[in-house]
């Protein structure tokens, strides 16, 4: 072709474009890109909120949002790009994140973890309808094919939090248990030591061993506990709240600095204090 | 909170975790936190374990400026307040 055709037709392409619509994900802060006959063009969008938008080029640099896709034209969108499905997890620093549920059709596979972009509206351990177009992993649609009863019973057990390990939910396959496991271990450190679901002596020996001291007796004394405890061989009594193990009395001065610690810590302020007034 | 989620779904995925726990006592209260979720060890430096424990509270390391770090014979962490002794 003679390269003026080239130039004109290219001129020609690009006065065309301007004012065009097309359907693309954008998220606040993001660019879309669009091919048009091999060439890239790259426009900045403005918006508050991560959406399927319909777009209508301003220049060959902007674009805006002049309306919502309806799910046929989303889906439409969605199928020109592999395909996957989702498990959905929950959010880490703003993003949500999820695990591939099955291999697409057009056998598209993902390891691990991947960011999953515009699932807001779908709830954890559902599965997302989702495409990839080579950089992000957009949600186009819930998947209605996966029954939503797992969904919620995976969600049951957890607010429960049964342990991984005597999860029973009958139609729940590998990767929702790799996932259940996965969010049972990020709530497992807000699980207190001093649990209440549990008798008085069992707490107050977990609470020792965890500072490396062991029970030896204890009595009630209204909403405090007067607390009988070994440590590298030397017995010692500190009074502490009954539900919080606070320490109201760590049976020698701490400068009226008492309520600062709980009974595991006392094991180790112990310590210190036998160094420096031992010797 | 925040939990590395890349770590978490290695341990959900492997089935492997050390066991071993960091006893925090922030105002009077303690609480254990699972130090896999941290990636912190016993080997540590302080600055490392405080910055783990400011990173997974969403709070800033100088909440715990005044506070020490106990290293347990079983491989354990504590972290507590400095002790006045009177």
């Amino acid at each position: 072709m003679n390269p003026l055709d080239l130039i004109n037709q290219l001129a020609r392409q690009e006065q065309n474009l301007a004012g065009s619509s097309f359907i693309a994900p954008v998220v606040p802060g993001g660019a879309v890109r669009l091919r048009v006959n091999g060439l890239v063009y790259t426009f900045a969008v403005r918006v508050r909120d991560p959406q399927w938008a319909l777009l209508r080029t301003d220049d060959l640099r902007t674009a805006r949002v002049v309306g919502t896709p309806s799910k046929a034209q989303i889906r439409q969108y969605a199928e020109q790009l592999p395909r996957l499905r989702v498990l959905l997890l929950e959010y880490w620093d703003g993003v949500r994140y999820g695990l591939q549920y099955s291999t697409g059709s057009k056998g598209l596979e993902l390891e691990g973890v991947v960011p999953v972009q515009l699932s807001d509206n779908l709830d954890v351990f559902d599965v997302a309808n989702c495409c990839f177009d080579g950089a992000n992993v957009w949600c186009d649609s819930r998947d209605d094919s996966s029954s939503a009863q797992r969904g919620r019973q995976l969600r049951n057990e957890l607010a429960n939090m049964t342990p991984p390990e005597t999860m029973r939910v009958a139609t729940s396959t590998v990767t929702d248990r790799l996932a259940y496991k996965m969010l049972w271990l990020r709530r497992r450190p807000l699980v207190q030591v001093n649990a209440l679901d549990t008798d008085d002596h069992t707490r107050l020996g977990r609470a020792l061993q965890a500072g490396g001291a062991s029970l030896e007796s204890f009595n009630m004394r209204g909403d405090d506990v007067n607390v009988r405890f070994r440590y590298d061989g030397r017995v010692h009594n500190a009074q502490v709240d009954r539900r919080s193990f606070t320490v109201t009395s760590a049976g020698f001065c701490l400068a009226g600095g008492d309520r600062n610690f709980d009974l595991t810590s006392l094991v180790g302020v112990l310590r210190e204090r036998d160094g420096h007034y031992d010797d | 909170m925040t939990s590395n989620v890349t770590s978490l779904f290695n341990q959900a995925q492997t089935g492997q975790t050390s066991g071993k726990t960091l006893h925090l006592t922030l105002n009077g209260v303690g609480q254990d936190i699972a130090m896999d979720l941290l990636e912190v060890g016993a080997g540590c430096s302080d600055v490392d374990v405080k910055t783990a424990l400011a990173r997974h509270l969403d709070t800033s390391a100088e909440t715990f400026r005044n506070h020490v770090v106990e290293r347990l014979e079983n491989g354990n962490l504590t972290v507590r307040p400095q002790a006045v002794f009177g």
